[in-house]
């Protein structure tokens, strides 16, 4: 009973850090102090407290969407083991649920979006869903390897029997799919050089621009459900990074907390040195990232043949 | 040794990939650089060395690796960068086939490879399924990026390419140090290189000094 509990703590109070720990390695790259690291909790405690203002040409679905958003991705945060080898949710084949649960938050803040009936939005909306379909096989692909890999269709089952070479270092195939998930971690949390969080321009907005219209408590909970998000992808990598400490849960705890605060200073390194692709180029990034999975798969296939 | 082969034949392909879709002319003779260290450490990995070894087999694919090194990875390049400065050129603006689609392509063709090497008769079990499947999806990437490309520059780089598919096929077919083919694919690619690199700045010479725009001035 205590694992689940420390799961949903880990849930409800990690994420938030990651954007702030984000947030000070780009300062330190630009040279400046930048915010505190918790500086996200308190700008979701001041959104709560505000009102929410709501254009009339709005129906339920925007209002709806935020809530719906957020709760396909706490549910998918049920799926993932976290801090011990099980999840409260586990059964067999909720790696595809997982993908698809993404999916379907995705599209809730899609349509809400239509709904504002802003073009920017709906422009944006359309980038985003260009984009995610892209990013969908990648993510498939990549998840494909490592189930084929361990022959299992369930997260725990998956990294109980994963396979480890010498000196737990990961199979190259195994690498593959940490790469290429590192790619869509990119795409989907709508981080440089896919998308810029920080960039206040709609025309160049993707996944921003759809979020303009939401405000006070909304525009909270769309903020948790990104670094949710982010957190999801994270903890993802982490158990295919790192050999499951099964035994102690306070031990996997550390080892998860640790490798999530590092995927988030990569992406902090990443969002300072590298500039955004033009938006012609990041459906080559996608294709590039799926094809790179299916090279992946293909050497999980060679080894099983041999 | 021989359990790092599959993460070194891996980068090979990741390697592959980059240089397909990547339209710098610089990366791509970076990542050809990459692809020369990797084959030079790929035949330790392959042939798999033990203490058991014989010394004078150790010290002639440690040679054979020098080698490969110094050619793939330090002369070439630096050939091709010296090409590139004086052609003045940094772009392959448009391949025949566009990049994303080049892609999308090449995951066909390393699918045909893969496929080739798995379905191979029983009687070579000898040989390393993975290393002739990567082996002949870098020969197919290079006579693809050949036939795709515009600029002489390109479509040396895409044979160089396809010299280092055929370089690990034969290493995944023998598992053994045989010099001759070593040495063989070795001098062709040099011959290969240096021919193309003086034919490709000759090319850009020679429009200049023949001076096409003078002479219709003066006729």
């Amino acid at each position: 009973m205590i694992e689940y509990g420390v799961h949903v703590l880990l849930v409800v109070l990690f994420p938030l850090l990651m954007l702030g720990v984000i947030g000070r390695v780009k300062a330190l790259f630009a040279g400046r102090q930048g915010p505190r690291l918790l500086q996200p909790y308190f700008d979701v405690w001041k959104l709560l407290h505000k009102g929410a203002v709501y254009s009339t040409t709005t129906s339920w679905t925007f209002r709806a969407a935020p809530i719906v958003s957020l709760a396909t991705l706490l549910t998918a945060a049920l799926l993932l083991p976290l801090a011990s080898g099980s999840a409260p949710l586990a059964f067999s084949g909720d790696i595809i649920v997982f993908a698809y649960l993404l999916g379907l938050g995705r599209f809730v803040t899609m349509i809400a979006a239509l709904d504002t009936g802003s073009s920017f939005e709906g422009m944006g909306a359309s980038r985003e869903a260009a984009f995610a379909a892209l990013a969908e096989p990648a993510l498939l692909l990549a998840l494909a390897i490592v189930c084929v890999s361990a022959s299992a269709i369930s997260f725990h089952e998956v990294y109980a029997a994963l396979p480890w070479g010498s000196w737990g270092v990961p199979h190259p195939e195994i690498l593959v799919a940490v790469v290429v998930i590192f790619g869509v971690l990119l795409a989907e949390t709508s981080r440089v050089p896919v998308d810029d969080p920080a960039t206040h321009l709609e025309l160049t907005m993707i996944h921003e621009v759809m979020v303009l219209d939401h405000s006070g408590p909304d525009l909270a909970l769309i903020h948790c459900g990104s670094a949710l998000k982010l957190f999801l992808f994270a903890a993802l990598l982490v158990h295919l990074l790192v050999p499951f400490p099964t035994d102690s849960l306070w031990l996997g705890a550390l080892v998860l907390c640790t490798g999530a605060l590092s995927i988030a200073v990569l992406v902090g390194v990443v969002e300072s040195s590298m500039a955004r692709l033009r938006l012609v180029q990041v459906p080559q990034f996608l294709v590039g990232a799926s094809v790179l999975a299916a090279i992946g798969l293909l050497v999980v296939i060679v080894r099983g043949a041999q | 040794m021989t359990g790092y082969a599959g993460t070194l034949l891996v980068v090979l392909l990741a390697l592959d990939l980059y240089m397909i879709s990547t339209s710098r002319l610089g990366a791509c003779i970076r990542a050809t650089a990459l692809q020369g260290v990797v084959l030079a450490v790929l035949p330790l990995a392959l042939t798999g060395i033990s203490s058991s070894t014989p010394t004078s087999e150790v010290l002639r694919l440690v040679a054979v690796a020098i080698a490969t090194l110094c050619v793939k990875s330090g002369f070439i390049p630096w050939l091709m960068f010296r090409t590139l400065r004086g052609r003045g050129e940094s772009r392959e603006f448009e391949p025949f086939v566009s990049l994303h689609l080049s892609q999308i392509v090449n995951g066909a063709l390393f699918g045909g490879a893969f496929w080739i090497a798995i379905s191979l008769p029983p009687a070579w079990a000898h040989i390393h399924t993975m290393g002739l499947g990567v082996g002949l999806a870098t020969l197919f990437v290079g006579l693809y990026m050949t036939i795709n490309r515009r600029k002489e520059i390109s479509q040396v780089l895409g044979f160089l390419v396809l010299e280092s598919g055929v370089m690990v096929i034969g290493w995944a077919l023998l598992r053994q140090p045989s010099f001759i083919i070593e040495v063989g694919a070795l001098l062709d690619v040099l011959v290969a290189a240096m021919v193309l690199g003086i034919l490709a700045t000759g090319l850009q010479a020679s429009p200049d000094e023949a001076g096409v725009g003078e002479e219709g001035a003066q006729a």
